[in-house]
């Protein structure tokens, strides 16, 4: 799962974002005035080359989520750019965008809510199918049955309803119908926080094992760093809808540069004593997204703010020369010595 | 964490809890015994329907009674049979000398009183305090529980709130009678992991000063390690072992606890694939005969022994309690002869390491 | 042992649909039973009337029980062996008359559930998925609707409709007379929609959101297939709650009808039977009363306990755990 920095990057990039943003209008009085914008995401960019994964990792309100729902074209985008493989995402249309209902497929976090309860596993994995028309009424059965063994399911569950399998066994079926229609980008988001831990490694050596069968590349959405890191080969954490740190995985955790990156990685509780890092306790609470502040919007907490981050919000900017890591920092940018964590 | 007395204030002896469904009887905790310690944290963890949550609600005696019974068991606080006293009394020890706080803090506040009005009442239950010196107490509570103007605070109401803040007016609520122990169940699992961190450093922090005892509920094993001085694993109903924290997480010994660190994964730690318990936690309505865990067990899946005969929880070592026939020390000499004697000596598997 | 080997699921049959598990659950209970089993007889008895009639029209069977005009008695004759309901003022069975009622009944409750449903289900989807213009406008119809009094609203379709004749849009398509049965039940289902309107509209807000939702979307699933195939389903039990509960307000809504002279004539109904017998009360001739009221109770009751029975095992375990 993870490889040098370099040769990824002379890859062809299949998924690009440039400075996407995701405002929702909040409306206020009689007149239902626009009296200010939810920024759920608020300006983000990043690459992923080839049968890679980028892993977005941050806590609730980072906009992760809104931002994978925008790149599937599930809810409008305020501004920026989505390129996949050449093609302009947000701004596709007809035959183009039903291509890239095929190309991209998400398998979501619920394994209970995102399955209908009322079609059997057959109809679940095989309507994509249907719809786009890949499969034909009699052969969309075996296709179906193929794609249920892969992910670990036996055939004779294709005529079951959701409600008669476990969680995790929900989730694979989730996999099989995101792989229902062979999509080259797959984002995950959050597929494995609802599922019991015991599972979690099946299922995450599942998606491992989906990604070199089929040459698949992922954009991982989760909260969860330790998940994060063993999935990605490039991980951008979110704070208040934008990024405020992207690196190469094994680079990120061994050399974190952003305060709020080496207070989250402190922050999570660890099994083994001498892998526990010194806590940096974060005071405060995660504003709201709806009243975001000014300049940096991590400065309030920050240990290391001073004035102009209160004024200015920075941009990612690489650190040293080789490693592509990228953090958005006054304190910290571009020629500081690597601190280690 | 702390240094403690070894002072034992809840007492835990063969709780089974049952309920009755229209699909049989679902015994949800079985043969649950555990000791907790005065000043100590003690972590019952698990994964979903394992039944450490009701071993919570039992203990507070909060299982709804129409479908559930506590079937056997003896819960002694401060040598008190909890199981035996009545409906007034159980009243009397509840928030005051044992106190609960949820995983959903939205759901435990009521949303139509304000945060203060939900404090006072708690501290008016208990004390006997007018209402004007329970609001003063009121913000003084939520000012030791961290929230910044508490004068203000105080009159708002829970949608108003971050889900940290709402957790820490529930520990404050917790905490208005000073009990002797608090039932934390999956106190952080909403909640992100910076805030979960403030959650349990104030917890530990309440510990250190009021000495009081914590029973923590989680499916963290990392929560576990850093938070808890004496764990039980428990699965399927029933516990599979017990010890100190950190013996117990160095040293597993039942393949359940193994298998379950072993498929973590972990920051800082390349890995190419994760290990793997494989199936899934099974039914409560339909537990495995013998031991629940063998079905999944890299050592018992094909051993006669382990699917008909059920271990026990036995002592196996100075403070180290499992049930697992492959533990070393677990099976007496009668029991391994027994086994040859029924089996064969091939049949006999090797414990894990 | 394989990593990916799965326990098998919790049940062992094949196919168990959530609502094959809620008939299960449903007809566990006694009442459930007890109440289905009125329901269907009430039901069988329309049937059969229809079938006599059509007999007697097509093939000239004379089957005593629909021939509710025969005079079999003298007027206002009491209950008996003979005439377990009496006879009324011109002699006529009370019994048959009372058979007859149910067929009216039930035909016009069926008839406008089906109207209200083809117009309720429909409205309310739409509305609750695109929200926006359109659910604007269906909230803002169905309020004004529903802020007229009830009785006035029907009386109203019922008068306008009367006597009508509908002919199809097209020239040269044929022209259809609104029997007066047929103004009672199409005033009931223009008006009652409301009510399920409202409900479905909700669910569906509710389940628009919902992962499984996204997901279809995510696919490429268009707006149409996605309110019939995924959405109705999901809410679709709500219409059968409210079928048979709001089928109680039309028997009822249907005897205040014919009470007021609307509805059919010539035909027996309950509202009808009930208006004769209030004037002749007061000379002691309770018997024709007393069996519409009967008639009328009976119905109500076990469709009351039916909607009840139906609601508890549908509802809280419809959803997905």
């Amino acid at each position: 799962m993870t490889e040098d920095m370099a040769e990824i990057s002379e890859n062809h990039h299949l998924l690009e974002v440039e400075g996407l943003k995701s405002w929702y209008p909040t409306k206020k009085g009689l007149l239902r005035r626009t009296v200010g914008h939810v920024r759920a995401v608020d300006g983000i960019s990043f690459s992923i080359p080839h049968g890679k994964t980028l892993g977005l990792v941050g806590e609730s309100g980072c906009g992760k989520t809104t931002a994978a729902r925008t790149i599937a074209r599930l809810i409008p985008a305020t501004e920026g750019r989505v390129t996949f493989d050449g093609t302009d995402v947000l701004a596709a249309e007809g035959e183009k965008l039903r291509k890239l209902r095929r190309d991209i497929s998400i398998v979501f976090q619920d394994p209970y809510g995102s399955l209908n309860p009322r079609m059997t596993v057959g109809d679940i994995v095989g309507e994509p199918m249907l719809i786009h028309k890949t499969a034909g009424r009699h052969d969309v059965a075996d296709r179906v049955t193929e794609l249920l063994g892969r992910v670990g399911l036996s055939p004779d569950h294709i005529n079951r309803y959701p409600h008669e399998f476990s969680g995790g066994q929900r989730q694979r079926i989730g996999i099989a119908r995101a792989l229902a229609l062979s999509p080259r980008l797959v984002i995950c988001d959050e597929p494995v926080s609802a599922l019991d831990v015991s599972i979690q490694s099946q299922i995450l050596n599942l998606l491992c094992d989906m990604q070199d069968e089929f040459g698949l590349t992922y954009l991982f959405i989760a909260h969860d760093l330790a998940v994060v890191e063993f999935v990605s080969d490039i991980v951008a954490v979110m704070y208040l809808g934008r990024i405020v740190e992207r690196a190469a995985a094994s680079e990120l955790y061994r050399n974190a540069v952003h305060p709020y990156t080496k207070a989250l990685m402190s922050a999570v509780p660890e099994v083994a004593p001498e892998k526990r890092r010194q806590r940096q306790s974060l005071g405060g609470e995660i504003p709201s997204p709806a009243s975001p502040p000014s300049g940096c919007a991590f400065h309030p907490r920050c240990p290391l703010a001073d004035g102009r981050c209160a004024e200015l919000a920075p941009e990612l900017t690489q650190i040293g020369t080789e490693s592509e890591h990228f953090v958005a920092c006054w304190k910290c940018g571009p020629g500081p010595e690597k601190v280690s964590t | 964490m702390t240094a403690a007395t070894n002072d034992i204030i809840l007492s835990v002896r063969g709780l089974a809890t049952h309920f009755r469904t229209h699909g049989g009887t679902v015994r949800a905790v079985q043969g649950v015994s555990f000791d907790i310690r005065r000043g100590r944290t003690f972590a019952l963890v698990g994964e979903s329907g394992c039944g450490k949550s009701v071993t919570a609600l039992s203990i507070m005696r909060l299982i709804p009674t129409p479908p559930g019974t506590i079937a056997a068991g003896r819960i002694e606080l401060h040598g008190r049979d909890l199981l035996k006293v009545n409906d007034a009394q159980m009243r009397s020890v509840r928030g005051n000398e044992i106190a609960m706080i949820f995983q959903e803090p939205m759901t435990s506040l009521n949303p139509v009183f304000t945060i203060g009005d939900q404090i006072v009442e708690a501290i008016m239950l208990h004390q006997k305090k007018s209402r004007r010196h329970a609001w003063v107490e009121a913000e003084k509570l939520l000012a030791r529980v961290g929230i910044p103007d508490p004068g203000q605070r105080v009159r708002e109401y829970p949608h108003q709130m971050s889900g940290g803040m709402r957790q820490r007016v529930m520990i404050a609520m917790a905490i208005s009678c000073k009990p002797s122990l608090l039932i934390a169940d999956e106190p952080t699992t909403a909640l992100d992991v910076t805030t979960q961190a403030q959650i349990l450093d104030l917890l530990d922090d309440l510990q250190q000063v009021e000495g009081m005892s914590i029973l923590l509920i989680t499916h963290d094993l990392g929560v576990v390690a850093e938070r808890a001085d004496d764990v039980a694993v428990m699965y399927a109903s029933k516990i599979a072992e017990t010890g100190a924290t950190e013996a117990l997480l160095a040293q597993p010994l039942h393949p359940y606890t193994q298998g379950l660190l072993r498929s973590l994964p972990r920051m800082g730690v390349a890995a190419d694939r994760l290990a793997v318990i494989p199936g899934s936690v099974p039914d409560p309505r339909e537990f495995p005969s013998g031991c629940k865990f063998h079905p999944r067990c890299p050592i018992g899946c094909d051993d006669p022994r382990c699917s008909s005969l059920e271990p026990e929880l036995r002592q196996v070592s100075e403070g180290r309690q499992v049930s697992c026939w492959y533990s070393p020390g677990f099976e007496t000499p009668e029991e391994s002869q027994d086994f040859d004697r029924r089996y064969g000596r091939d049949k006999r598997k090797s414990p894990s390491a | 042992m394989s990593e990916t080997a799965v326990t098998t699921p919790v049940s062992v049959s094949k196919g168990r649909s959530l609502w094959s598990d809620a008939v299960k659950r449903l007809l566990a209970g006694r009442a459930a039973v007890i109440s289905a089993i009125v329901i269907l007889i009430y039901v069988l008895v329309t049937l059969f009337i229809y079938a006599a009639e059509f007999g007697s029209s097509r093939f000239g069977w004379g089957i005593p029980l629909t021939n509710y005009n025969e005079k079999v008695g003298s007027e206002y004759e009491p209950p008996s062996w003979k005439h377990p309901f009496g006879t009324d003022y011109k002699g006529r069975s009370v019994l048959r008359k009372t058979f007859y009622g149910a067929r009216t009944s039930i035909t016009v409750a069926f008839l406008a559930s089906l109207i209200s449903i083809a117009i309720g289900v429909p409205v309310g989807a739409m509305a609750g998925y695109f929200r926006g213009f359109v659910d604007e406008i269906v909230v803002w119809l169905y309020t004004t609707l529903s802020s007229i009094p009830y009785i006035l609203l029907i009386l109203a379709f019922a008068l306008v409709l009367k006597d009508r004749s509908i002919s199809l849009p097209w020239p040269g398509a044929p022209t259809f007379r609104l029997a007066g049965i047929a103004s009672v039940y199409l005033a009931m289902g223009l008006t009652s929609w409301v009510g399920l309107c409202r409900l479905i509209r909700g669910e569906t807000i509710k389940h628009r959101d919902r992962e499984y939702i996204l997901a279809a979307r995510s696919y490429g699933c268009g707006r149409a297939r996605i309110i019939f195939k995924h959405l109705l389903p999901n809410v679709f039990h709500l219409v059968i709650i409210n079928f048979s509960l709001q089928f109680v307000g039309f028997i009822q809504a249907e005897v205040i009808l014919s009470f007021l002279g609307l509805g059919e004539k010539d035909k027996p109904s309950w509202g009808a039977m009930i208006d004769d017998a209030r004037l002749t009360l007061t000379r002691g001739f309770w018997w024709e009363m007393a069996a519409a009221t009967l008639a009328i109770f009976v119905i109500s009751l076990a469709l009351n306990v039916f909607g009840d029975r139906l609601r508890d095992a549908l509802d809280p375990k419809l959803r997905t755990e």
